[in-house]
């Protein structure tokens, strides 16, 4: 009786350790790197870390680029440009993350220009004589 | 009796069996809990700090020089065609200035900088250099708007031009001794930062092989000519 308590006791012990250890190592790590990479991608910092990098990098163009860029279909942002900085602030719809904005520089002439509610963003140059740039954004579903 | 007492004493014996395995175990198990928390915790988290904050500076000094090499203002056009990575000497005779009138305390607007920033543009014509390194070619200071309180870009230019024009030479210099020549030295900056930089205001200053030997160019002279140039980006920011 006493040595089939200790054996039932042991495997019962054996499979919560491999079943934790399962979980810890591929299910915990893998939902993990889904939540980080999901927040990497719609985090005010990256958008506008991305954004300012296509803005400066259209440039190098020497004809005519248009990039579009979609962080997440899910997430909306509000923007502005002012002195060569792009400002985003996610719309989160948790109170504790709506303060988390982003200004990140860009080193090309964009015109003043600021919107609210968007996820969709493009970027247009061309050279007609001289370089002229356009940003746009909208409301992606 | 004797049988009974025997028994409770077998019971007690396999009690502190039990009790002894179940401790080992479970210590085992809490030790790789706290082990898997930790791995995880510093191997995930760590590597996503470590991806976004790294050489933002270095980045900079790479899309400014690229869109230089697409720029208007400085490359070669051909038939209304803009030829990326070759520039046009008469260009940059107009706009940059030449080795014996450069100084870093006249920034120009060409609308192509970041905010905050000084950024020294050096552009050496390769197939001229004399036997001691000197080049010949063109070097511009491009300012970007200036949006954070308290600090002036005038102040600071003035220093570093105060420090850089008794060695205006060494950046004209492509190489001495096989060693290639920055654009800035970091006691000069060093000094200049601490005398005209408010302290709440972070410095990030190129200091790579970037930024010290260049993209390779080409330079397009008035006769036709086609000499083998490098570009090299320096860019100081201040956050």
């Amino acid at each position: 009786m006493m040595k089939g308590t200790i054996t039932s006791e042991v495997i019962g012990f054996i499979l919560i350790v491999f079943t934790m250890i399962t979980f810890f190592t591929v299910m915990l790590p893998k939902f993990l790197s889904t939540i980080i990479e999901l927040f990497g991608k719609t985090s005010a910092e990256n958008v506008a870390r991305q954004l300012a990098g296509f803005i400066t990098i259209s440039g190098s163009a020497s004809y005519k680029i248009d990039i579009d860029y979609l962080p997440s279909r899910d997430v909306s942002y509000s923007f502005s440009i002012k002195s060569r900085n792009i400002i985003i602030k996610p719309e989160f719809k948790v109170s504790y993350a709506e303060k988390a904005s982003s200004t990140q520089p860009f080193a090309i002439n964009l015109t003043e220009y600021g919107q609210e509610g968007v996820n969709h963003f493009f970027i247009t140059k061309k050279i007609d004589g001289e370089s002229s740039y356009e940003f746009k954004a909208k409301k992606e579903e | 009796m004797v049988k009974a007492l025997m028994s409770s004493r077998q019971k007690k014996k396999s009690k502190g069996l039990i009790i002894s395995l179940s401790l080992i175990l479970g210590s085992l198990f809490v030790i790789a809990v706290i082990g898997l928390i930790f791995w995880i915790f510093v191997s995930r988290i760590l590597e996503v700090h470590v991806a976004v904050d790294e050489y933002t500076n270095e980045r900079h000094a790479i899309n400014l020089a690229n869109l230089l090499l697409s720029s208007e203002k400085i490359v070669y056009e051909k038939e209304g065609k803009l030829m990326r990575g070759i520039l046009d000497a008469e260009k940059l005779d107009k706009i940059f200035s030449r080795e014996d009138s450069f100084s870093v305390a006249n920034p120009i607007d060409i609308g192509i900088g970041y905010p905050n920033s000084i950024t020294i543009v050096r552009i050496l014509d390769l197939e001229s250099c004399s036997a001691s390194g000197d080049c010949k070619g063109w070097a511009a200071v491009l300012a970007g708007p200036t949006s954070l309180e308290g600090l002036s870009m005038t102040k600071f230019i003035s220093c570093l031009s105060e420090h850089v024009k008794l060695d205006v030479g060494s950046i004209f210099r492509w190489a001495v001794g096989g060693i290639l020549m920055g654009l800035w030295q970091p006691w000069d900056l060093k000094n200049c930062v601490q005398n005209t930089i408010p302290a709440s205001i972070k410095s990030l200053f190129t200091n790579s092989e970037i930024s010290s030997e260049g993209f390779p160019v080409l330079i397009k002279y008035p006769n036709s000519d086609l000499h083998l140039g490098r570009m090299s980006v320096a860019v100081g920011e201040f956050l």
